[in-house]
């Protein structure tokens, strides 16, 4: 109990400081009336026996002050000193308080708005119940192959979903596409996600009944339906089909991505073998039951792969399943955006350590400039430890200054990189600055405070105090490397380190912009139409539609080639088919050849101006029932036929029994992204549109035109309609647009990594210039004699710039050391730039110095105006 | 300014804590009893002797109360509290030991 009682006394005398104040007052004033009125009993007057009381108790003054220190709160009334002292500081020495505080603010908010993305993005755990027992089952795509585990694990409890399926609806005006998930009956159920309103899917709802059921988002219920609670029970009708409402989430639901407005149920019937067995594109994942550890759903999901196997319909090969496993749920989410944002956390991380330095720096200046003060101060009996108390204790305000401001800072900095990174980066929405975010900053301002507030006040305990109070001015730093050179020769290196970073990432963006997409990018407009079922209800019956819409849009004037295809190039969809390759077979057992598949119209060649180096290209001839013909790309001709002439070549899609004839190669196209499709894709093939593989659900309409595109793509929609009033049309965009959105990620990333090199760049600058100019001031008596002694302004000009010069070299080859051993983590975001790549790392160091040359100019004017006579006089 | 040195405020501690042993006290009280029990040599030390007692009842070891005093005024009255009672006993201890140790030294030399 005693510590209580300790503990409320010091919280009395800290927070009730005057009550305690005045029965101190009391209890000595008792003290003395006892005194006196035991003098004046034995005699002495009552005038002498006051006297004689106070003197017996000496000064008064001085007894309360100690008694103020055994009562253990002169720490707190001293800081209190120390921060009022800090403040009034600040706000004497404007232009040092403005250039701190701004510094301060800059790296504190941009370290707490990056930190916050990523504690959105990697950090936070998803926001279901357990979400650490939530794993991603890797590569298992196959209908069957979820349905059977889920039937069978004992392990854990499997759901899964599909990606992204757009629907039409009816819109305002005309049929809409909007995005909705398929997903298996337990989806919410494994996810440990309720309903805001009515039900979320029963079990066996996907199966081969067929249940049109459909869960809202909220936000679309609340854009479609007015949060109106009767829209439970409503029909939503989805490709024509109607879905009965029979749920809604909460606002933060969105799972798997943002874009989801609806959950329906996939289908899941073992009699539809071509769909359950053969094709792919499930996303599986698995809350682990109760006790069970990883690895042993691990084993078991083994396990059961290598018994599935055998359940095909056909043979699968030996290779096929044997990479399934579990990663945590999370992780897998956001495993494209990990990169990314560690690396983003590291240039914010330089670039506070920039900011740190910089103050430091003018710190240090500023107890320079402080020396007298600091001197008298300890001459009236200050302790070094006291003074560097005062010291540190000034630097946490300006901390707390900067940090508060840097706060500020860091919502609309969030803003701005939400709004610069890719939109499909994961979880982006969820990112917010809460509370935790508060406290990492508060964090971070406090221990950047402690940080460059030590250096001075390490200083200040070595210091002797006495020279500094005889005024006199040391002379030239002769004896090792001044404190403030070092951190600005760091603070050049940090900032080599970041340029180096930019210009890697800038050149690659560079190398990615110059790319041949293989195709003529201007002038063409492109949109996505999506018939309804009804009207693709066969190949025939679509290509006819697709053949009316295209001819409707080619015979617009200003357009000169109109065509369709499924896919666009450099759009991120996959588009690949299984092949066997004639002169090329592979054994049964192993896995055929998957091709990239583009199905597109005779005039597509025209439309996107892409060169045909062989053969023929489609005609109106190459139709359903005529002989099956393909076209490939060079790289792919080049691959299978080097030597031969790959026209009259055949290929088989695995799931057709007829071949398909080689007609021509064309020129190479950059599919599905700028770097191509992925690695596993092991040729490019184009077919015929009529002679489809799988009907499209959706194509793409191009039209190149000769002139102005406005008018065109406003008319786009309304002229569908006419040919097609069931057809739904969205995407209405330049080639351009579609081309700049494939670089968007790599875009994003190196103008946020520029813009904090700049930010570097100038602090460095700013730092560079700050030590410079002391410098000069520091030197002014030793520079006026070596001008009265007959040095030339050359040579002063020199001594000034080369000083600057010398910083940043020593800094800038620091910095290329650091950046050749850390490039390789910025290798796997690089396109077509070495890791090492010597543009880069040239153009870094060269940037820095000329930055350096240019922050000195000014302390060299100065140091050239100095009149040796009376710098002299007044040293 | 000049403080005790540790051992005076160590030995004053001692003494305050012995004076209050017996029955509380105000300062003025103990003040007193220290003059007469050191026959008036430790007079010099009464400006050090509230620091003291706040230091004592921040320590925990003696606690102060407002309570009418025989003068007819409140005062301050001091009491000792359990963990001061073990504390003096430790100190005696120690001064008895610290005390022996010197006089030992004092006269072998």
């Amino acid at each position: 109990m005693r510590w209580l009682r300790i503990l409320s006394l010091r919280f009395r005398a800290a927070l009730r400081r005057p009550h305690v104040e005045r029965e101190m007052e009391a209890e000595l004033a008792e003290h003395l009336e006892c005194e006196a009125e035991e003098l004046m009993a034995r005699g002495v007057p009552p005038a002498e026996a006051r006297q004689r009381a106070r003197a017996t108790l000496g000064r008064m003054d001085a007894i309360q002050e100690e008694c103020r220190d055994s009562r253990g709160t002169a720490g707190w009334e001293q800081l209190k000193q120390d921060v009022f002292f800090g403040v009034r500081l600040l706000l004497k020495n404007r232009t040092f308080s403005a250039m701190a505080l701004a510094t301060m603010a800059l790296g504190i908010g941009s370290t707490t708005a990056v930190f916050s993305l990523i504690d959105g993005v990697l950090i936070r755990p998803l926001p279901f119940t357990s979400p650490d027992r939530l794993f991603h089952a890797g590569d298992i795509e196959m209908r069957g192959v979820f349905d059977t585990l889920r039937a069978n694990s004992r392990s854990a409890d499997y759901a899964a979903h599909l990606g992204v399926r757009a629907f039409n609806t009816a819109g305002r005006d005309w049929p809409e596409r909007v995005k909705g998930i398929e997903v298996s009956a337990n989806f919410f159920r494994v996810l440990g996600a309720r309903p805001l309103l009515g039900r979320t899917f029963a079990e066996g709802e996907d199966g081969p009944g067929k249940s049109r059921v459909v869960v809202l988002s909220y936000a679309f219920w609340l854009q479609r339906f007015a949060v109106r609670r009767d829209a439970i029970g409503k029909q939503l009708a989805l490709d024509e089909t109607a879905y009965e409402i029979i749920g809604v989430m909460p606002p933060g639901f969105t799972y798997p991505v943002a874009a989801a407005n609806f959950w329906v149920p996939m289908q899941l019937d073992p009699r539809d073998i071509g769909e359950y067995w053969g094709s792919g594109g499930l996303s599986v994942f698995a809350r682990l039951r109760d006790g069970v550890q990883p690895e042993t759903a691990q084993a078991e999901l083994r396990a059961w792969i290598s018994q599935i196997r055998r359940m095909f319909p056909w043979p699968m090969p030996d290779a096929w399943g044997v990479e399934a496993g579990l990663t945590g749920l999370r992780d897998h989410l956001v495993a494209g955006a990990k990169v990314r944002s560690l690396l983003l956390l590291g240039v914010v991380a330089l670039v506070l350590l920039i900011a740190i330095v910089n103050v430091a720096n003018l710190m240090i200046g500023q107890t320079a400039a402080r020396q007298r003060e600091l001197a008298l101060r300890a001459s009236l009996g200050a302790t070094p430890g006291r003074l560097a108390r005062q010291l540190l204790t000034e630097a946490v305000v300006l901390a707390a200054a900067g940090g508060l401001l840097g706060t500020l800072l860091a919502f609309g900095q969030l803003a701005l990189l939400k709004h610069l990174l890719p939109a499909d980066t994961p979880r982006l929405a969820e990112v917010a600055i809460d509370a935790r975010i508060l406290l990492f900053a508060a964090a971070v301002s406090l221990g950047s405070g402690l940080l460059f507030g030590l250096w001075p006040a390490w200083k200040m305990r070595a210091q002797r105090t006495l020279t500094a109070l005889e005024g006199s001015h040391s002379t030239l730093g002769g004896r090792g490397l001044r404190t403030d050179a070092v951190l600005v020769m760091t603070e050049a290196a940090f900032a080599t380190i970041l340029l180096v970073g930019a210009c890697l990432l800038l050149h690659s963006l560079w190398a990615m912009l110059q790319v041949d997409p293989g195709f003529r990018v201007e002038s063409v407009v492109t949109a996505e139409l999506s018939p309804s079922r009804a009207a693709s209800a066969s190949l025939e019956k679509t290509v006819a539609l697709f053949e009316q819409v295209r001819v409707k849009l080619a015979a617009h004037p200003g357009v000169m080639n109109a065509a369709a295809m499924n896919v666009l190039p450099l759009t991120p969809e996959m588009s690949v088919f299984t092949a066997a390759i004639e002169d090329h077979p592979r054994p049964p057992q192993e896995p055929q050849i998957p091709l990239w598949y583009t199905a597109v119209t005779p005039e597509h060649l025209d439309a996107l101006g892409i060169h045909l180096l062989q053969g023929r290209r489609f005609t109106e001839a190459d139709r359903q029932g005529a002989q099956p013909v393909a076209l490939i790309d060079r790289a792919t001709a080049h691959r299978y036929w080097p030597e031969e002439n790959p026209i009259g070549k055949r290929l088989r899609p695995v799931s057709n029994k007829e071949w398909l004839t080689i007609v021509g190669v064309v020129d190479d196209v950059k599919n599905y992204s700028i770097t191509g499709p992925p690695s596993w894709v092991e040729g490019e093939v184009y077919v015929p549109m009529a002679q489809a593989i799988a009907p499209p659900q959706a194509i793409s309409l191009i039209a190149r035109l000769g002139g102005d595109s406005g008018s065109f793509q406003k008319r786009l929609p309304k002229m569908v309609q006419e040919v097609c009033a069931s057809c739904a049309v969205g995407k209405v965009a330049r080639m351009e647009t579609v081309v700049a959105a494939a670089v968007e990620a790599p875009r994003s990333m190196a103008w946020l990594v520029g813009g904090f090199a700049l930010l570097a760049l100038g602090l460095a600058a700013a730092g560079i210039y700050g030590v410079v100019s002391h410098g000069v001031v520091r030197r002014t008596r030793e520079l006026g004699v070596r001008l009265a002694l007959g040095a030339s302004r050359g040579r002063v000009a020199w001594l000034v710039i080369g000083s600057s010069l010398g910083y940043a070299l020593v800094g800038t080859v620091a910095g290329l050391a650091a950046s050749w051993a850390l490039a390789r983590w910025i290798g796997t975001l690089l396109y077509g730039v070495p890791e090492h790549d010597p543009v880069s790392f040239s153009i870094a160091p060269v940037a820095l110095v000329a930055v350096a040359i240019l922050a000195s100019l000014v302390p060299m004017c100065r140091a050239l105006s100095i009149d040796p006579a009376k710098s002299l006089r007044e040293g | 300014m000049s403080k005790p040195t540790a051992l005076l405020q160590g030995t004053l501690f001692l003494l305050i804590l012995k004076i209050l042993e017996l029955e509380p006290r105000t300062g003025w009280a103990i003040s007193q009893r220290l003059r007469q029990m050191s026959n008036e040599t430790l007079q010099a030390s009464h400006g050090s002797l509230y620091p003291a007692l706040h230091k004592l009842e921040h320590e925990g070891w003696i606690r102060g109360e407002w309570k009418e005093s025989p003068t007819g005024r409140p005062a301050k009255f001091y009491s000792l509290t359990p963990a001061g009672r073990r504390q003096l006993r430790l100190e005696a201890a120690n001064w008895t030991r610290l005390s022996a140790a010197v006089n030992g030294i004092l006269e072998s030399v």
